[in-house]
């Protein structure tokens, strides 16, 4: 991967959910982590990946683009981004393994005054983080567990290994929506409720906090891609949200919280 | 004609000029007459030109002899090149190549009718591109098209795209209606359905985004919402479903008072 090439295995326009706005969202291929819930499996390996799909057609997930060749299908909206207060989100995947493009891209739409909204785990050198906080308008930052050790187990790195960049990212005033996947049997629990204030109360430029609770729509590609899905049939009902904002809002206070109907 | 078999006497009483000459509106009695003719099916013909043009000159993947002979049998015994034709770009995507072709098909059609003023004694002539729900009539009589459209299914609403295949976002979508110059047409119908569920979560969103669309020359935009769930719903269950208008291309009408397959055609659009 190169500051002229990248691997995405989606381009998706009029987003109304990575961001304020309307958005274009680019997903970049490859993660570092393997969260049991991810809803993106497609996303995972820095290669493209080919699959046969249920209907028996053949699909492929990843291609490689060039700047010049991305850059015109994320200009092509930038008058519905100046209307509607949106702009341009990088995710994936975790767009920071594709660090030089990702940062010339952010660059690129800084010059232009495009929005730019980057959505990661938080993964990456702190050089990396270093430069490219100047050029990202709003950081959406996933925040799975307050554990460390559960947060290995149900991602594959560990927790500790990502506070040095938590820190650095929520002092650093850029402004920082806090994600939270809530997904039952691995975070719903009080104390990550708790942590999340905590969090919360750290970012020195906090937007909101986003509850992103946990779905299976994902499910169908795991079996596509022959991967094996590890969460079973876990269900979130309109009583667990109930409860969860309850317990949230006492440990969010004052802070915006956003919690989907 | 019309003037033989109604001469419009109370309207006539209605408008200054014709009270001023003694003459009713068809009769003399109007500084200009102007009038309407209707097209439909325009993005099937549109996308249909440009898989013509994309199969048979820039690929010379097949004649156009060989390609009029499949579509006169309903591509039945020629799936792969039904799946190809299906598989091409389509009006809708925010792809030049693509709605460059129903633009030229656009001006085209505006500028022949209007140049036909003067051959219908008209002081203007132009075309009105807003189909209600004919193009599920007209589409029921029409054989297969270039476009992948099987013998007897609709034909294009409006300006509105092959149904399922706008896929590039409502963005994408604005963009390629923006692309039809609409000053020369006496009007064109945009259907968008928005799922009830959008406007629920992110409702500055949509109409800053339909404000937008304005701001940038749009001009006319038939939105509907709803949601998929809903319509199936009412279609089994007619009775519950009396208050549910639906906005079809220049017209209101009931849902549940709408022939099945008009139903279904409205189900199978895409919503965002």
């Amino acid at each position: 991967m190169s500051a002229d090439k990248a691997i995405v295995f989606d381009i998706q326009r009029g987003s109304m959910v990575d961001g304020p706005g309307v958005r274009t969202t680019v997903f970049f291929k490859g993660c570092p982590l393997r969260c049991a819930w991810c809803h993106n499996p497609e996303a995972l390996t820095l290669e493209a990946q080919t699959c046969i799909s249920k209907s028996g057609k053949t699909k492929t997930y990843g291609e490689t683009l060039g700047f010049k060749e991305l850059w015109s299908q994320i200009e092509k909206d930038r008058l519905f981004f100046e209307k509607t207060g949106g702009g341009l989100t990088l995710s994936g995947g975790e767009p920071m393994l594709q660090f030089e493009f990702v940062l010339e891209l952010a660059k690129k739409a800084k010059k232009v005054g495009i929005h730019t909204a980057l959505d990661t785990t938080g993964f990456g050198k702190k050089e990396q983080w270093q430069k490219i906080l100047p050029q990202i308008d709003l950081v959406l930052l996933d925040y799975k567990h307050s554990d460390s050790e559960l947060h290995r187990k149900w991602t594959g790195v560990s927790g500790a290994s990502l506070d040095l960049n938590f820190e650095f990212i929520l002092n650093s005033g850029v402004k920082v929506r806090l994600r939270c996947p809530i997904v039952p049997g691995v975070n719903n629990t009080n104390e990550h409720f708790e942590a999340i204030g905590k969090m919360a109360r750290r970012t020195r430029n906090l937007e909101l906090i986003e509850i992103l609770p946990y779905h299976d729509m994902g499910k169908y590609k795991y079996a596509e891609l022959g991967l094996d899905y590890k969460l079973g049939n876990s269900t979130v009902s309109a009583e667990d949200r109930l409860d969860w904002e309850s317990s949230l809002q006492k440990y969010c206070g004052e802070l915006p919280l956003k919690i989907p109907g | 004609m019309l003037e033989e078999e109604a001469g419009f006497l109370a309207m006539s009483l209605m408008l200054d000029s014709c009270v001023e000459r003694a003459r009713p509106m068809l009769k003399g009695g109007m500084e200009m007459l102007g009038g309407t003719l209707e097209s439909y099916g325009n993005i099937t013909v549109s996308d249909s030109m440009y898989a013509i043009n994309q199969l048979v000159f820039e690929d010379e993947a097949l004649s156009m002899t060989d390609y009029i002979k499949c579509l006169d049998v309903d591509f039945d015994g020629h799936e792969e090149l039904l799946e190809k034709v299906l598989d091409l770009p389509k009006f809708g995507n925010d792809i030049d190549e693509v709605d460059e072709f129903a633009e030229r098909l656009n001006l085209h059609l505006c500028k022949l009718t209007r140049a036909q003023a003067k051959l219908v004694d008209l002081h203007h002539f132009l075309i009105v591109v807003i189909n209600n729900s004919a193009n599920i009539t007209l589409g029921a009589h029409t054989g297969a098209s270039a476009d992948g459209r099987r013998d007897g299914q609709p034909v294009t609403n409006g300006h509105t795209p092959s149904t399922g295949r706008d896929k590039s976002g409502i963005t994408a979508l604005f963009n390629s209606i923006l692309k039809l110059s609409c000053q020369y047409h006496a009007g064109a119908v945009h259907n968008i359905r928005f799922a009830k569920e959008t406007l629920k979560k992110h409702y500055s969103e949509v109409v800053s985004l339909v404000d937008g669309y304005f701001s940038l020359g749009g001009a006319q935009c038939m939105i509907t919402i709803t949601s998929r769930d809903e319509l199936e719903d009412a279609i089994a269950n007619p009775q519950d479903y009396g208050h549910l208008l639906v906005r079809l291309g220049g017209y209101s009408a009931r849902f549940v008072d709408l022939p099945k397959e008009i139903q279904q055609e409205v189900v199978a659009r895409n919503a965002y």
